[in-house]
């Protein structure tokens, strides 16, 4: 049977069975590249989707569980933002995809969706953590590359922008 | 349902057979777009592009393509791990050429269109193929001229080039005018070894440094946007019409052998080859349910060695080899005459690459060829594997190289792409093999155990005259690939063992002893034990790790500050301008260490700790601040100076950020990471048994880097880790008095060395020690 969510503003139609991870719904049908594949045990965050403007890890949640719900990828967050801000048109970036190309922040990016969406959440509740808040939210994301710093530099530089 | 689109890179499933047809000298791909490449357009043009079909490093074709609308395709054997070897190697050829850096793409790690330079490993990639690509671009600007001078009727010298249009004062003609869609044509000297890292080109004389324009500028990252929108094509990413999603499902011991399975579920099929078991479908969570679902009887197996007993393990093993890796005077004979003798025996644990994405491989086996692709860093390496595997001429393989998840060193990418292969030849489909979290925590090659033995004495003046250090690590001759092995196919990988580098210091007498060791519990199962291949750096961050700390050791027994005790003995310039600008950014304080609280009763102590190392002609030297929590036994980094050295720098902001990055990662690694494993197999099988540093645990680093435009560009990858070790472990010492030994230095092995040094009983070696 059919399941219907609601992606990046849009709906769509999946066959996957109902205990299907999410993310292999946002990958494989729907062929979104910005949730990752990382443990599929919820430890690392590279798969984390917003739910209701929510950090969540899509490798955990059923497609059934979001039925209803708005569900936002890395691709989505530019959309997300005009929304929210009630701009007409989408900008190119949202400002944390913005901060993250003026301070450099990947060396492999793999981990770099999810923490930009755990960003975003932060934001949306503390539009202006201080590095301790920062590093306290970001705490649960793991990044091997080693770019914690310039992924709290990055932070604080979109929540100056939008300051 | 069903077959997933395919993606944009479907283009590249060109053979190479088919790519030899079409005609021995070019191929003409349709419609190609930049973006496929893995980074942004840069000209928004999708005309028909010529692309050279000849590998022969003498060809100036086989290096660059200069199109008609003057952009520029440069061709490298290289790939990106994501430490920007694709904008640094674009740079360098931007600036011979003589073009905007946004008119240049590389082309990576595609074995039917790049020149083999080796693999991208030991930080050698600017090293060694900047040079390179360097000379063909050089020789390459040289071929435009000479057509500009015959197309203008005026000699070369007369002419110049700026932004890809030659001038002779009054007229212009561009690049993409002067090559008109054909080949350059042109031939190089090829002087060293026709690929690989000897790979050594001739010609024009290249640039002096003095004109850079591009090479030196904080360039930003192509690859970065992409990353930060979701449409950066990993190699997880790829997939390929009527692809079936694979899993491999391995051996719970290291040497168990299959003895039965039950019929899959969820749709899937079985893949069986002697040992090497997994499941395909069409649906990749139908793949992961039937893999972990599957009943299969293996037989036990148990020839690992304890925890407990690796290190005595490793020691008693009899050699593969043993090498004096260098030796001044007689060290045995200056340390017995010595009037104070130290020794210690230091520890390294296994440690894991731990990539945040797991390993995959696209692989379309098929009528005796190969299409392959792979994460790898070694496309030419891989390539080989591949064929011996499958059992198909070299030649008949195409390997085209995706950017993975960081990998650190070689980690479950090689092995990954072997099983996607087998399970294609073994179906019949194209078959896409992602490895499952708990596959890569338990089979990525790891990052080995090693063990040292320090000796080093002082005169009655407390200056040194003797050191000695043997240590027992990896041979590393070559690496095993697990799959192949379970398939009764084994193909081993050739690899690297390096111990190159002499000690820093002046020392009388001196001896490296090197005991080149196979893998553990190798010699118990037909030569498979727990497979290693290096992490970054390749041995050095172990040997720096015992050198560094039982240098500091001798300080302290001397009763020398640590910074003042190396600056006596440097002999070389660069290595002393590294530790002094370290130590100056560092505010240290001269003192001998321990320092004045060290014995306090507060609960946390604070102390700072320096070393130093020399990689491959890069020259680090760290200063690490931490706190030691008595009571937990927790040691806290705060901050870190890390100061280095690699000649001339390409991209200052890209370096100091792989700098700071690497910095942190090994501070993870100095401090909790340690593969746990019983007698049958690896049991950190995620990331709660094996566990990495996390944001609130991240020091602040203070990178510095000593720029030498006229110096040859040394690598950066790596080096910058091997002095924060043993930092660390001396700035603990600082704090708190005790000599940590043991890598990583955990909560529990600091608690014990303060409870043992409470109880006024001298340290001992339970503490992982030998």
């Amino acid at each position: 049977m059919a399941t219907k969510i609601t992606v990046n503003g849009k709906s769509h139609s999946t066959e996957a069975a109902a205990d299907t991870p999410l993310l292999y719904v946002l990958r494989d049908d729907l062929e979104l590249r910005g949730p990752k594949f990382g443990c599929g045990l919820s430890q690392c965050g590279s798969c984390a989707v917003l739910v209701d403007g929510k950090e969540t890890r899509s490798c955990v949640t059923p497609v059934a569980a979001v039925v209803g719900k708005k569900v936002t990828t890395l691709e989505g967050l530019p959309a997300l933002y005009a929304e929210e801000k009630q701009l007409g048109t989408a900008p190119g970036l949202h400002p944390l995809q913005q901060a993250w190309i003026d301070e450099q922040v990947p060396q492999c990016g793999y981990c770099q969706s999810g923490m930009i969406i755990m960003a975003a959440d932060l934001l949306s509740q503390n539009p202006n953590p201080s590095d301790t808040e920062i590093k306290q939210a970001m705490d649960p994301h793991l990044c091997r590359c080693a770019t914690h710093n310039a992924i709290v530099r990055a932070i604080k530089r979109a929540a100056r922008a939008e300051g | 349902m069903g077959t997933p689109e395919p993606t944009p890179n479907d283009h590249q499933r060109f053979t190479r057979s088919a790519l030899l047809k079409g005609g021995g000298a070019l191929i003409v791909l349709i419609g190609v777009p930049a973006a496929v490449w893995g980074i942004a357009s840069t000209t928004g043009s999708d005309a028909p592009t010529t692309w050279p079909a000849a590998l022969d490093p003498s060809a100036l074709d086989s290096w660059l393509a200069i199109h008609a609308d003057g952009t520029v395709t440069a061709f490298t054997g290289k790939t990106e791990l994501g430490q920007g070897n694709r904008t640094a190697l674009s740079q360098i050829v931007a600036e011979e050429l003589d073009v905007p850096f946004d008119r240049v793409q590389m082309v990576m790690g595609d074995t039917a269109t790049c020149v083999d330079q080796g693999p991208t490993v030991g930080s050698l990639t600017i090293n060694l193929a900047g040079p390179q690509l360097r000379q063909a671009a050089a020789d390459g600007r040289h071929a435009l001229l000479t057509l500009a001078a015959t197309k203008l009727d005026v000699p070369a010298r007369n002419l110049t080039v700026e932004n890809g249009v030659v001038s002779d004062g009054s007229r212009r003609v561009s690049y993409g005018e002067l090559i008109d869609g054909r080949l350059l044509g042109m031939a190089i000297p090829v002087k060293g070894k026709a690929r690989g890292f000897g790979l050594a080109l001739g010609g024009v004389r290249p640039k002096s440094a003095r004109k850079y324009r591009i090479v030196g500028q904080s360039v930003p990252r192509v690859d970065i946007p992409a990353k930060v929108t979701g449409e950066h094509f990993y190699i997880q990413d790829v997939r390929v019409p009527g692809m079936l999603h694979g899993r491999v499902i391995r051996p719970p011991g290291l040497g168990s052998q299959l003895i039965s399975h039950g019929k899959p579920s969820h749709g899937a099929r079985v893949v069986r080859l002697e040992n090497f078991l997994g499941v395909v479908a069409e649906r990749e969570w139908d793949a992961i349910k039937a893999a972990e679902e599957l009943e299969v009887k293996w037989s036990d197996w148990a020839g690992l060695p304890t925890m407990d007993e690796v290190y005595s393990y490793i020691r008693k093993t009899p050699s593969l080899e043993d090498t004096v890796v260098a030796h001044t005077g007689n060290a045995a004979k200056a340390l017995a005459g010595a009037s104070r003798r130290f020794e210690a025996s230091y520890t390294t644990a296994v440690q894991t690459h731990g990539s945040i994405g797991p390993s995959c491989a696209v692989a379309d086996v098929k009528d005796g060829s190969a299409t392959v692709w792979s994460g790898t860093q070694g496309p030419n390496v891989v390539r080989a594997a591949l064929a011996d595997a499958l059992d198909i001429p070299v030649d008949n393989v195409h390997v085209i190289t995706y950017e993975a998840s960081g990998c650190y060193g070689r980690n479950g990418s090689d092995p990954a792409t072997i099983d996607a292969a087998l399970m294609s030849q073994l179906t019949g489909h194209p078959v896409r093999v992602q490895w499952m979290r708990h596959d890569e925590h338990g089979w990525d090659p790891k990052g080995p155990a090693t063990v040292h033995q320090l000796r080093g004495g002082l005169d009655a003046k407390g200056e040194i005259v003797g050191w000695d250090h043997e240590a027992w690590i990896p041979a590393f001759f070559e690496t095993t690939v697990i799959g192949s092995v379970l398939a009764g196919r084994t193909v081993r990988m050739p690899s690297l063992h390096l111990w190159e580098d002499p000690i820093l210091y002046d020392i009388p007498a001196s001896r490296q002893l090197a005991h080149y060791q196979g893998d553990i519990g190798s010699a118990e199962n037909d030569g498979v034990g727990l497979i290693s291949a290096w992490i970054r750096s390749p041995v050095q961050l172990q040997l720096t790790f015992a050198s560094e700390s039982f240098f500091d050791e001798l300080a302290a027994a001397a009763g020398a500050d640590p910074v003042e005790w190396r600056l006596r003995r440097l002999t070389d310039p660069r290595m002393t301008a590294v530790l002094k600008a370290a130590a100056e950014a560092a505010k240290w304080q001269t003192r001998p260490s321990p320092g004045p609280n060290a014995r306090g009763a507060s609960e946390v102590a604070r102390g700072r700790g320096v070393a130093t190392s020399l990689r491959g002609g890069t020259y680090n030297a760290a200063v690490a601040q931490v706190e030691v929590d008595r009571k937990s036994g927790k040691i806290r980094v705060s901050h870190m100076v890390m100061v280095q050295d690699n000649g001339m720098t390409i991209n200052p902001r890209a370096l100091k950020l792989g700098i700071e990055a690497n910095v942190v990662q090994t501070v993870s690694r100095a401090l909790i990471e340690e593969v746990t494993f019983d007698r049958s197999n690896v049991t950190s099988l995620d990331w709660e048994g094996y566990p990495i540093i996390r944001f609130t645990d991240v020091p602040t680093v203070d990178v510095i880097s000593i720029d030498r435009p006229n110096m040859r560009a040394t690598g950066s990858g790596e080096p910058s880790c091997n002095p924060v070790a043993p930092a660390i472990g001396n700035a603990v010492y600082d704090a708190v008095g005790i000599r940590l030994r043991s890598l990583p230095m955990t909560p529990v092995r600091v608690k014990a060395a303060l409870e043992e040094r409470a109880m006024k009983r001298p340290i001992s070696h339970r503490l992982g020690a030998v």
